[in-house]
């Protein structure tokens, strides 16, 4: 007993738990996983590829606004070694001037997704 | 084998492995046996800072992205820079072009909160975190974007997982006058 206690003491030591975040969670696998999937309320269990995307959003009060957000997200996956992620995140008045200044908008979706993928970090040697 | 045994064993390799990775080295909150690779990166304006710890063995996460690993494990953490916060619209400079993050000397980024993080990993991960509990073999590869409630700003980024430098980042928060 005092040895599973240990171990679970060891597990939880690791967890921490918050969620007064908005999240935004991408995983793609490739083998055996097997997860928690809080999305469906469950437990996944994968052989072979899987790919999820997913968002937690605060939970408030009712009729209380839990996040003004304008999200942008571009992924990019050529097998499982190549990934590339391209976000743009705007919240609060941010949020609120996107949707009033189009030209703003604009601007952020030519930096999201204008670039070609490949020459993200080429400079850089990768 | 019973349950009984399987948690002997478990238990005696957990006290091996405990004292192995306290043997090792700790660094950026990963105690990692051999020591991690820890890279800080900061952009030009300071809008945006970015923790690549690479490891190869066996290590401990204790940052956000909680958990164990055995095999080649590339953790990317991303912060705010110390110019991150301002007063006025974060929308302002929208136009200014893009720049990755270039090598750089921060390193009092311990404590504070990344906002996002990406993981490449090839081995045996072990989560036990808020947002990802669980056990993956074989070859990993993900990402989280946390926003604060109530944070009000802009955050971009554009990044390769498991790139030797992490790309592009930048946050941009408004910070209400008291």
């Amino acid at each position: 007993m005092k040895r599973v206690t240990f171990l679970i003491i060891l597990f939880l030591s690791l967890t921490a738990c918050n969620r007064n975040y908005l999240v935004y969670a991408q995983d793609s696998s490739l083998g055996v996983d097997l997860h928690a999937a809080p999305n469906e309320g469950d437990v996944r269990f994968v052989v072979g590829y899987d790919r999820t995307s997913f968002a937690l959003v605060p939970k408030l009060e009712d009729g209380s606004d839990a996040m003004s957000m304008a999200g942008l997200n571009r992924v990019y996956i050529k097998g499982i070694d190549e990934i590339q992620f391209s976000h743009a995140f705007a919240t609060g008045d941010a949020a609120k001037s996107l949707v009033d200044h189009p030209e703003q908008l604009k601007t952020l979706v030519k930096k999201v997704f204008v670039t070609p993928p490949a020459l993200v970090n080429k400079t850089s040697g990768e | 084998m019973t349950i009984q045994h399987l948690s002997k064993a478990i238990y005696k390799y957990s006290l091996v492995l405990c004292s192995s990775l306290i043997l090792g080295a700790c660094s950026h909150g990963v105690l990692s046996l051999p020591p991690a690779s820890v890279s800080y990166f900061e952009n030009e304006y300071k809008t945006g800072a970015a923790v690549r710890i690479e490891t190869w063995g066996i290590s401990i996460d204790t940052n956000m992205d909680s958990g164990l690993s055995m095999g080649h494990i590339v953790k990317t953490y991303f912060y705010e820079g110390t110019a991150s916060k301002f007063a006025g619209n974060s929308l302002e400079k929208i136009d200014e072009p893009l720049i990755e993050v270039k090598s750089s000397n921060v390193s009092d980024l311990t404590g504070a909160s990344p906002y996002a993080y990406t993981v490449m990993s090839e081995g045996l991960l072990l989560n036990a975190n808020a947002h990802r509990t669980g056990v993956n073999l074989g070859v990993s590869a993900y990402e989280r974007v946390y926003l604060p409630s109530g944070f009000d700003g802009l955050l971009f980024m554009k990044t390769k997982l498991g790139a030797k430098n992490p790309g592009k980042f930048y946050i941009k928060r408004v910070e209400v006058p008291k």
